[in-house]
């Protein structure tokens, strides 16, 4: 069940109807049964797997709170941890490894021990990535003693399973939810409206500028041995623009739609198209995400306690990590690696090692000069430089279902040629074209509005800028919300980008 | 909550109002349909070049040539200059929204309007939720095919099927959901406006096969005719291979004709709706010509009930495989359901003359 679909539209004010006509006391229990249908609604077989990974979390952790013993609390951990990844490498990286080592093998001239493997058919559950990481932090957490442990099991399952977050985050940590799922919750007319409003902006993000931006992402990309300089340019970084509203539109959806319940969510994502530098970018997009990396491996790593170049691996580990969480395939890995390279190389610079290494007033002069949102400019083109090589797996994928065998590496190998021919921006005519002019006047109005409001809001959520203001501009802005996703929206139920992780 | 439930009331009603409002103020006849919109602005734009004009869907879209009919009434002393509006895909509701839209647009030039007795409210799914189908849905459409749906001899899960789409489709249109861009786009710069659809005489008529040779020659096609054009040429491939599903279907029609019984009650409203269109005609001083096409996707027993019931003078029936065996050769068809350009100029002059023979009455 997609969140811009009909069939949403119709569970969410009937759950939520029930929701608060039920007592205080049954409310867990029917999320939970909520939750279990929700995924379910996708395809039913993989709740096993929801299930697997919250039954060995859940019990591993309540063994750990229940020894005293540190290696068997380290034991139980590590049967906890191992087991979910387990699920998670079979489920989503046993055919990239194997087509590596097949590829690898075949290099070097060696029999693949591997006969032709069975997992060749498996299809990604959807969510996967999302509620193995809920149990993996969960089952730290209680072994760290941040979070206590939860007895019940099927309140556990509710925390893992809770429908909003389940299938694209925000990645909740147990210290922070649980709690909230407890809470005794009242109708409260400003909250319900706040998350209303939340919801009505996640859909606006969703259908109306992202899956319009896609039309012309699509065309380049698909295209893109037509495509050169700026046409390249343009395309990825609409793509950019495209995957943050439509990842934001579903974190905002979802938030939304647990505010209204009266569960608190937290937030994903702070206006990181204003990200003055890589770093500062991490910190405001899929926050969730990021600060469980932080949390759970770039400390574990050391952080930047250690020396320049172990931090330089540090950095660029955690993205690849992360990279790899986004996606099993080369192009994905590379380009959060690329990004990583790239923080690290900031890195060097901030602390003065790479001056050190090459002493010159140049870099204190460009700092002087460099103002704060040429730094923005920067920051977005040089991660719309690795969001290029994010959209290739895709490119692949398209032209592997239209019958042509096409390497990763030359679909980006030519774009990357390509967009440095900066003079020239051959097929651009053609892309904007292929909609009508209105439809891409639509799209970069849809890209204006999308910066003005956040650079007008700050980083203050909408919701709460509009609660300030008079009634009559409150409500215009309601009605321009409900009239643009009528008329402008693009209903074709296309799948949030994030699902495939 | 009652606070919120009425503000959002009030609100998705204020909301639904704005968009109703300037929607329809911005909606022109045909506006949605590229094809439809090129043919209805060509022949309302020159009324002093037509005086007869054929609706219908594809089956008149691809076979009725008015050239060859207008030369063959010209050859009795008829005067008739007539046009192809026949569309691709437009059924009954359709057609009937066509005609009554005619009847108002008419500036005094038209005096025959052919009618085609092809098909019935059921359509291809695949349309649903596009500018194309939506556009020219309105309430009193929307009763109509769902009334005509419910006196059809058809299951009562397509009963209810068709009429949600009915709802769906016309909601769609009234909100203009997901149509906005193209109604701006149409009013901003009108890129419908390509006479390819015209055909080669200007007059509306483009047979499968001429269009499949003349678009093949333009490099510049949008998307939606390419994929248009692949399709047709899948079913043509599919038709000539296939003999069993020919003949299969040949006997089908002849079958339907061969066992109709006179007298079968037609569908009610099915039938006064046309009466009622002839009714409307004369009181404009048009002739309404019923034509019966052959090839249709449709039952020919439920249309011969409607036929045996429509005033004499002013109906032709083509459609029995049995008297015009010429129709349904290999070498005349295009694909299943249409003729090619050969197949076509035969059925055109068939029809030209007694088209002829009933305005020389």
């Amino acid at each position: 069940m997609l969140f811009n679909s009909i069939e949403f539209l119709i569970f969410f004010p009937v759950f939520l109807s029930v929701y608060f006509i039920l007592p205080q006391r049954h409310r867990w229990l029917f999320t939970l049964l909520a939750s279990l249908y929700f995924y379910m609604s996708y395809d039913p077989k993989y709740v096993v797997l929801l299930m697997f990974s919250t039954g060995i979390s859940w019990y591993s952790a309540k063994k750990i709170s229940e020894s005293q013993v540190e290696k068997t609390r380290k034991n139980w951990l590590a049967i906890g941890l191992i087991l979910n990844i387990l699920q998670l490498v079979i489920f989503k990286y046993l055919n990239f490894f194997d087509e590596n080592f097949r590829e690898l093998f075949e290099l070097i001239g060696l029999n693949y021990p591997v006969p032709e493997p069975w997992f060749n058919n498996i299809i990604l559950p959807v969510g996967i990535s999302f509620f193995t990481f809920h149990s993996l932090a969960y089952t730290i957490d209680v072994y760290k003693g941040i979070t206590p442990v939860e007895r019940s099991f099927a309140f556990y399952t509710l925390f893992v399973s809770y429908w909003p977050q389940l299938l694209a985050g925000p990645i909740p940590r147990a210290n922070q939810l649980i709690p909230e799922l407890r809470k005794p919750v009242e109708v409260d007319y400003e909250r319900m409206k706040s998350g209303l409003i939340r919801m009505a902006i996640g859909m606006f993000k969703k259908v109306v500028i992202a899956d319009r931006l896609a039309i012309y992402v699509n065309h380049v990309f698909d295209n893109y041995t037509h495509a050169t300089g700026w046409t390249i340019v343009f395309g990825a970084s609409l793509f950019f623009i495209q995957v943050y509203c439509d990842f934001s539109g579903y974190s905002d959806i979802a938030i939304g739609a647990s505010r209204m319940m009266g569960i608190k969510l937290m937030e994903n994502f702070k206006r990181p198209f204003f990200a003055k530098n890589l770093a500062d970018f991490w910190t405001r997009w899929h926050i969730s995400l990021s600060t469980w990396l932080t949390d759970y491996v770039f400390f574990y790593l050391g952080a930047y306690k250690s020396s320049g170049l172990k931090v330089v691996f540090n950095v660029i580990f955690v993205l690849t990590i992360c990279g790899l969480w986004h996606g099993a395939n080369w192009p994905m890995v590379l380009s959060f690696s690329i990004i990583g390279g790239m923080m690290a190389i900031r890195y060097l610079w901030q602390f003065n090692i790479v001056r050190q290494i090459k002493p010159s007033n140049l870099f204190r002069w460009s700092e002087i000069v460099i103002t704060e949102n040429v730094h923005r400019f920067i920051t977005f083109f040089t991660l719309m430089f690795g969001f290029l090589l994010f959209r290739v797996q895709t490119v692949v994928e398209h032209l592997t279902a239209k019958g042509l065998d096409v390497s990763w590496t030359h679909i980006a190998g030519k774009l990357y040629a390509n967009i440095f021919k900066l003079w020239e921006a051959r097929f651009f005519d053609e892309v904007i074209e292929h909609k009508g002019e209105t439809n891409f006047i639509l799209a970069v109005l849809s890209i204006l509005l999308l910066f003005v409001v956040e650079a007008f809001c700050g980083d203050t959520p909408i919701e709460d800028v509009l609660v300030k203001k008079k009634k009559i501009f409150r409500w215009s802005v309601y009605i321009f919300i409900i009239i643009s996703i009528i008329w402008f929206g693009v209903f074709n139920e296309t799948e949030f980008v994030y699902f495939q992780f | 909550m009652f606070k919120l439930i009425r503000n959002i009331i009030i609100i998705a009603l204020i909301s639904l109002a704005i968009a109703i409002v300037i929607g329809n103020i911005f909606s022109t006849f045909g506006w949605g349909d590229n094809t439809f919109y090129t043919k209805s602005k060509y022949f309302l734009d020159h009324p002093e070049d037509f005086n007869g004009v054929y609706v219908g869907g594809s089956l008149e879209y691809r076979h009725i040539d008015p050239f060859v009919i207008d030369a063959i009434a010209k050859d009795k002393g008829i005067d008739l200059r007539s046009f192809n509006l026949g569309n691709d895909g437009y059924n009954l509701p359709l057609q009937v929204w066509v005609t009554e839209n005619l009847l108002k647009k008419n500036q005094g030039n038209i005096k025959y309007i052919f009618l085609s007795l092809s098909s019935d409210p059921l359509f291809y799914k695949g349309i649903l939720h596009t500018k194309e189908w939506n556009y020219w849905q309105n309430i009193r459409s929307t009763i109509f095919s769902i009334r005509v749906l419910y006196q059809m001899n058809i299951s009562n899960k397509l009963k209810t099927q068709f009429s949600r789409f009915y709802i769906t489709s016309l909601v769609e249109n009234m909100l203009k959901v997901e149509m906005m861009d193209d109604l701006i786009q149409f009013h901003v710069q009108p890129i419908y406006a390509d006479s390819i659809y015209l055909g080669h005489h200007k007059n509306g008529y483009f047979p499968y096969d001429d269009e499949e040779k003349y678009l093949s020659l333009r490099k510049d096609l949008p998307d939606e005719i390419v994929s248009k054009m692949k399709n047709n040429e899948l079913s043509k491939l599919d038709y000539q291979k296939n003999q069993a599903k020919r003949d299969s279907l040949e006997l089908l029609w002849s079958n339907q004709f061969a066992t109709y019984v006179p007298g079968t009650p037609p569908i009610p409203l099915y039938l006064s709706t046309y009466l009622d269109l002839h009714k409307k005609c004369e009181e404009q001083g048009i002739k309404l010509i019923f034509i019966m096409p052959p090839k249709g996707r449709t039952d020919y027993q439920l249309l011969s009930a409607i036929y045996e019931h429509l005033p004499e003078n002013s109906k032709i029936n083509l459609a029995d495989p049995r008297v015009f065996p010429e129709f349904f050769t290999l070498e005349n068809g295009y694909n299943y359901h249409h003729m090619n350009s050969k197949g076509s100029e035969i059925y055109s002059k068939k029809l030209g003359m007694q088209i002829s023979n009933l305005l020389s009455e």
